[in-house]
């Protein structure tokens, strides 16, 4: 069977993450967001490649979201209200408790400042919200008879979660985006060896290695101390959620072991709600302020205070948090125009910025920047660029990989070139192939073609009770003593058995609404119990062969015809069980050799003369029989 | 399977182990705690009465009255003590279980895992154990409580390892089990073992067995587990609710789709004391009518009501219940006004559990997530304890109560309520004792009777005692409605077990079920009549088969094979015949099989289209079978009886020819 992704957002690129994928006939989006770079259309992903009809319900089995981010959500009011899909929407419970805020958010600054018509409304985001099922981490989802959702925790911000869904024996991991060094307020991602034929992961900083964690808060610190110990003002542009928590607690707690004053600022409103909800979803942090949070609950701020607009002019230091992140609108671009010509002052941007922003062009050291075409900002501030961006670096994403050792790997989320490097990277370093599609690419993986079925209890047990048998060379040992045996066979006589032959029937029955039913049985049980037919009868066929044969020249004295017989039948003996004695038990009796309904030999009346040797089986052993007779032939040839 | 209740007699039924597929799991780690009297009491009488369920109680008692000289008294109050209760602990019968053979424990309920540390830190178990993420929290901060309340008898200097100190009992006091209780750290050693699990989480066991934790409705992480291995599965169901009016999330009866077999514990009444009172067989609402009215009665009195119950559980919904009533009484909860009413919660882990059960909003109903999405706490006590109208007395402690100052009348919920010498209970029965329009109610089920608590309460107490159990464990009616309709229409049989009393001694039928109950020790066997597995088929041996339709079933298709079947992981796989020597075991062992009998007529049609004319053939008809003799050049016969086909020829040729004969209007599957 074939597994097909295609990203219509997020390929190749940062931003509205958006990716189709199609498995065991399921289609599945993982993601739903928006471009930060686009005001036009753009800005959302081209759903008119899975239907130019709208019939998005019909053809969406199932929407993902991983996190509450708006590159990965914020198509979604969008998709579902004003183009109506109305499937079933997944995201774990703090995504559904803080996406609608962001959503709402996003809206009031598209529609309120920049003024556009014909974009989600309010209510349209709150009705769409009803239609989300939440999920809890590690639980076990069927969406339907066949496809099954579980959710990982991926640290990168509260209630961030990567996703495993399978449909029959095919599966995929999207991770959403990641973080595997736990912080100060998440822990690490983490994801069982799944072993999915597709791990879909992001690729933010496929080429930075990262240095430690500590050695990055120190220097961030040390940079804010600096600059407020010099009067100058610290602007940190954040989104309200998310880093900004970790950061709040890192300054807070600089703050309180240094005894610092200098008034601390967090800009929004969402900050106390956004607080709100980290208390409420105490589960999702990490285990040191959960197991802290009824003495001292970490998101009680105490030097932080809520931003006022009049403060930006206000003489003296302060360290002020504002969103959003990318300086492309609202607060911290405000504050920023103000603050940017002042060298004393200081930004301490994210490790990432979309390109096309103001956050980007000064990331890139832009001195002049034009925030619209009437504006210029004179950027003399002292810029500093922080890593801190909660996203695997290319150690995690490699990491992560070993985790859960996929088959395939695909890379979306990241830059084109960067990718390339990633690519080569696992390539050599797991063997595994690797892909990065770009928008709209349709990449096929072929998997297994293996078909499941119901093998009856009875044919195991019966396949293994045979291998028993041949196994058991006890009683070859005792009569050949132990050099008859070679070294092989007799390790392979303890040995525990891992390969069994088989022999039986698959049965096939079609089924109306799903894959057709198999069964495999022994070959003389073919009625299946839930069948309500009576088993048919079974016919025996038997088979007597009269042979006659040249009697072989023996040195011996021959007084008595029943002393022959006996020879003969000593020689036949013998020559069976070294031909097929190891594998069939025999007996010999008075008259011949008998090994299961195959009988070799003279009648019991002796009725025959002694160069006619009767062969007797039933059509059961037809097999054993033709082999037999062929052993006959050989020992005691024809007569010509 | 085999499955075998571990309690001990008279004790509540919550602990099993099963043996499924070779793996042996043990489900639940109950504590039973019984209280223990001085023998000085002068009410021998009654006395005797709780002793007839623990037989051989008097060598215990001694050894308890004689430690109890060394206890360290609370300050407060214990002039007024005429004597003080101990508490003795049991856990179930384990002596038989091999320890190391466990597999795997599974937890249903923060009450069904309080002896765990005694399976972890005395006992030696070391293997996995499987519990929800809030049911362990709970139950930690559970142990915690009664480490504080009856910790202390140890920490005197006869301190001993539970064995030792009971060996000084005597031999037949030790053979049942009475120990006191661990230490504070063996219980968060223990916790710490526990695998924290969510519901419908997947768990596999050796890739062979799948555990999967439900929904059960009753408090909050309460579980009922499934296990499954191959088509075989086990529905293991304990404390479970279908009350829609609590808080946890609701009962997720996903857990009883296709089970085999159906284990139910802890239904209401299961397991309590023997000498029920009559008014538990109230309805739930009319116990609850009855309890606000009291709680009313008191208050309006300007008195005050005590309830002895779990810190953790239904409490939170009592709360805001109360709460309402009182409102509509025109009494106000908290608040800055001087006449409104203060409730305390005195436990020494109330701040803990009233605090944790508010971040625990995903283990409850739609409605009290739907409130962390506003965000606002899901359960009203955060917005009590953030305005004061709830408040918490960690510990009754003189210096610490000193600087709380209790407001009268309150409503006070304290901890334990199995001994009411000990702890916040006594302190607050000892200040309200002397009137009778102060209430004590008790609503746990499992409360003792009231006559066993009056024994550990002071002499002259006049206050009103009452016990109104709140139960919402499911009834037997309910459990038969659920059997009615999820059980009761499947295609296989399914076996059910009931604690004892509840159903029938012997398996009986009921419809396509079978109904027995469970003895504590007795081994029930049950044949699950396992037949199918699953196998992978190779790509590779799936292409080498031919599909030909099935010639005894209409519509359905066949095909033989013959392949490797390779075990690894507990999964199975069959691969095309690689080595010769497989080959060869294959054509050795191949067996054929033929599904209907030949007929005269085509027998002599077919051999006639092989050139073989009638004329020369010569048919004798006998009593049971009819012969056909070939041309004499052939030298060979064909028997046909009814269920027999024998073919008699003198060379190989003609055999084989007359084999191909008959074959040919045969059905055979191979």
């Amino acid at each position: 069977m074939t597994i097909k992704i295609v990203p219509l957002g997020a390929g190749q690129d940062v931003g509205r993450s958006c990716i189709l994928v199609t498995l065991g006939g399921k289609n599945i989006m993982f993601d739903c967001g928006m471009h930060m770079g686009y005001n036009d259309e753009r800005r959302f992903p081209d759903f008119t490649y899975i239907s130019k009809t709208g019939e998005f319900t019909e053809i969406l089995d199932a929407v993902i979201i991983s996190h509450f981010h708006l590159d990965h959500c914020g198509a979604l009011p969008f998709f579902t209200e004003m183009c109506g899909y109305d499937g079933p929407i997944y995201m774990t419970h703090p995504t559904k408790a803080i996406c609608p805020i962001l959503l709402e958010d996003y809206r009031k600054i598209t529609v309120e400042r920049k003024g556009e018509t014909n974009f989600f409304t309010s209510q349209m985001i709150k009705s769409c919200m009803k239609k989300v099922i939440p999920v809890n981490l590690h639980q076990t989802i069927s969406v339907d008879d066949d496809l099954e959702i579980k959710a990982y925790y991926a640290g990168h911000v509260l209630g961030a979660a990567m996703f495993y869904i399978r449909v029959g024996e095919e599966s995929v991991v999207y991770t959403g985006d990641y973080n595997m060094t736990p912080d100060r307020h998440l822990g690490s991602a983490w994801i069982d060896k799944m072993r999915p034929d597709v791990l879909i992961t992001e690729s933010t900083y496929a080429t930075t290695i990262r240095d430690s964690k500590r050695s990055r808060e120190r220097d961030f610190l040390k940079k804010v101390h600096d600059c407020v110990a010099a009067g100058g003002k610290v602007i940190i542009p954040v989104f309200a959620l998310g880093r900004a928590q970790e950061l709040c607690i890192l300054v807070e707690t600089y703050w309180e072991r240094m005894d610092l004053k200098v008034p601390i600022y967090f800009s929004a409103g969402l900050t106390e709600k956004a607080n709100h909800y980290y208390k409420l979803f105490i589960n999702w942090t990490n285990e040191k302020i959960k197991s802290t949070f009824v003495q001292r609950n970490m998101f009680d701020f105490k030097h932080i205070k809520p931003w006022n607009r009049s403060y930006v002019d206000l003489p003296g230091a302060m360290v002020v948090f504002a969103t959003p992140g990318m300086l492309n609108v609202g607060t911290s671009l405000e504050v920023f125009k103000k603050w940017a010509p002042d060298p004393n002052n200081m930004v301490i941007m994210p490790g990432y910025c979309v390109a096309g922003t103001v956050g980007a062009k000064v990331l890139q050291g832009q001195k002049v920047i034009d925030v619209d075409p009437f504006t210029k900002i004179q950027v003399n501030l002292q810029v500093r660029n922080l890593s801190f961006s909660a996203h695997a670096d290319a150690k995690g994403i490699m990491q992560l990989i070993r985790q859960c050792e996929p088959k395939n790997v695909v890379l979306v989320h990241g830059e084109k070139e960067k990718m390339g490097f990633l690519k080569s990277k696992i390539m050599k370093e797991f063997g595994i192939p690797s892909f990065d599609p770009a928008n709209g690419e349709t990449i096929e993986l072929e998997t297994s073609k293996a078909i499941y079925a119901d093998i009856s209890v009875d044919l195991l047990k019966s396949s293994i009770q045979k291998m028993r048998e041949i196994k058991n060379t006890q009683s070859v040992l005792n009569t050949y003593g132990p050099q008859s045996v070679d070294r092989e066979m007799h390790i392979d006589s303890v040995r525990p058995h891992s390969q069994i032959p088989v022999e039986g029937v698959l049965l096939m029955e079609p089924d109306k609404y799903g894959p057709p039913k198999m069964h495999i049985v022994d070959a003389d049980q073919v009625v299946l119990p839930e069948s309500k037919q009576p088993p048919p009868e079974q016919h025996d066929l038997s088979f007597e062969l009269v042979k006659s044969i040249n009697i072989p020249k023996i040195n011996l004295d021959l007084p008595d015809e029943s002393d022959l017989r006996n020879v003969l039948v000593g020689i036949l003996f013998r020559r069976f069980e070294q031909t097929v004695g190891k594998d069939i038990p025999i007996t010999q009796t008075q008259d011949g050799v008998q090994m299961r309904s195959v009988f070799v030999g003279y009648d019991e009346d002796k009725s025959t003369d002694v160069d006619q040797i009767i062969i007797r089986w039933n059509y059961n052993d037809e097999d054993l029989a033709c082999r037999a007779l062929g052993i006959v032939n050989m020992a005691l040839p024809e007569v010509s | 399977m085999k499955v075998q209740c571990l309690d001990r007699q008279n004790s509540p039924q919550n602990c099993f182990l099963i043996k499924l597929r070779q793996l042996t799991i043990l489900v639940n780690c109950p504590l039973v705690i019984s209280s223990l009297l001085p023998s000085n009491q002068d009410d021998h009488d009654q006395q005797q009465e709780t002793q007839t369920q623990i037989p051989d109680f008097a060598a215990v008692l001694s050894s308890y009255v004689e430690r109890q000289k060394m206890l360290v008294e609370d300050p407060v109050g214990q002039s007024n003590m005429p004597s003080e209760a101990t508490c003795v602990f049991s856990i179930p019968d384990l002596s038989l279980v091999d320890i190391h053979a466990i597999d795997c424990v599974l937890l249903t309920g923060t009450k069904h895992m309080l002896g765990l540390p005694f399976l972890t830190e005395y006992l030696g178990y070391k293997g996995r154990i499987l519990a929800t993420e809030s049911s362990i929290e709970f139950a930690s901060q559970l142990m915690e409580e009664l480490v504080l309340y009856h910790g202390q008898t140890t920490s005197s200097a006869s301190r001993d390892t539970p064995s030792t100190s009971m060996a000084k009992t005597g031999s037949s006091a030790s053979d049942d089990g009475w120990r006191s209780i661990y230490t504070l750290r063996d219980a968060r050693s223990c916790i710490n073992k526990i695998q924290a699990v969510r519901f419908r989480e997947n768990i596999t066991l050796f890739s062979t067995m799948r555990i999967i934790p439900y929904s059960a409705g009753h408090s909050l992480g309460s579980a009922n587990w499934s296990l499954e291995a191959g088509y075989e599965k086990v529905a293991i169901l304990s404390s479970s609710s279908l009350s829609t009016d609590i808080h946890p999330a609701p009962c997720d009866l996903g857990v009883l789709t296709d089970a085999k077999v159906v284990i139910f514990s802890d239904l209401v009444n299961n397991g309590n004391y023997d000498g029920m009172e009559q008014d538990d067989i109230e309805s739930l609402s009319a116990s609850k009518n009855k309890l606000f009215s009291y709680v009313g009665r008191a208050i309006r009195s300007r008195h005050n009501v005590i309830f002895p119950l779990c810190t953790s559980g239904i409490v939170y919904d009592l709360i805001p219940e109360i709460r309402q009533y009182l409102a509509t009484m025109g009494i106000e909860v908290g608040g800055e006004d001087q006449s409104q009413l203060t409730m305390y919660m005195a436990s020494p882990v109330a701040d803990k559990s009233l605090q944790y059960s508010n971040i625990c909003g995903e283990w409850m109903t739609d409605q009290h997530q739907d409130m962390m999405y506003v965000p606002e706490e899901p359960l009203i006590h955060g917005e009590l304890l953030a305005k004061g109208g709830l408040q918490v007395i960690k510990s009754m402690d003189g210096s610490m109560i000193g600087k709380q100052k209790i407001k009268e009348p309150c409503i006070v919920f304290t901890g334990d309520y199995r001994n009411l010498s000990k702890g916040p209970v006594k302190w607050f029965i000892n200040r309200w004792k002397s009137s009778s329009l102060n209430v004590c109610i008790f609503i746990e089920p499992d409360t003792p009777p009231l006559h066993v608590l009056a024994q550990s309460i002071t002499r002259n107490c006049e206050m009103t005692l009452l016990r109104i159990p709140i139960d919402h464990r499911l009834t037997l009616g309910q459990v038969h409605e659920l059997l009615e309709r999820h059980c009761a229409h499947t295609a296989a049989a399914v076996h059910v077990l009931f604690p004892k009393f509840q159903g029938p001694d012997q398996w009986t039928n009921y419809g396509n079920m079978k109904w027995k109950t469970y003895e504590s020790g007795e081994v029930i066997t049950i044949d699950l009549q396992h037949q199918w597995e699953r196998i992978a088929v190779t790509e590779k041996l799936a292409k080498s088969m031919s599909i030909r339709p099935f010639p005894l079933d209409e519509g359905k298709f066949y095909a033989p094979f013959s392949g490797i079947l390779s075990l690894h992981d507990n999964r199975l796989e069959l691969s095309p015949l690689l080595s010769v020597r497989h080959h060869e075991l294959i054509e050795l062992h191949k067996k054929r099989t033929l599904f209907s009998e030949p007929r005269m007529k085509q027998l002599v049609d077919r051999l006639n289209q092989l050139g073989i004319p009638s004329s020369t053939l010569d048919i004798e008809v006998g009593e049971s079978s009819v012969i056909l003799q070939l041309p004499s050049d052939m030298n060979a016969r064909i028997i046909v009886s009814h269920q027999s086909t024998r073919i008699e020829a003198s060379d190989e040729k003609t055999r084989s020819f007359l084999r191909d004969v008959v074959l040919h209007n045969i059905v055979e599957l191979a």
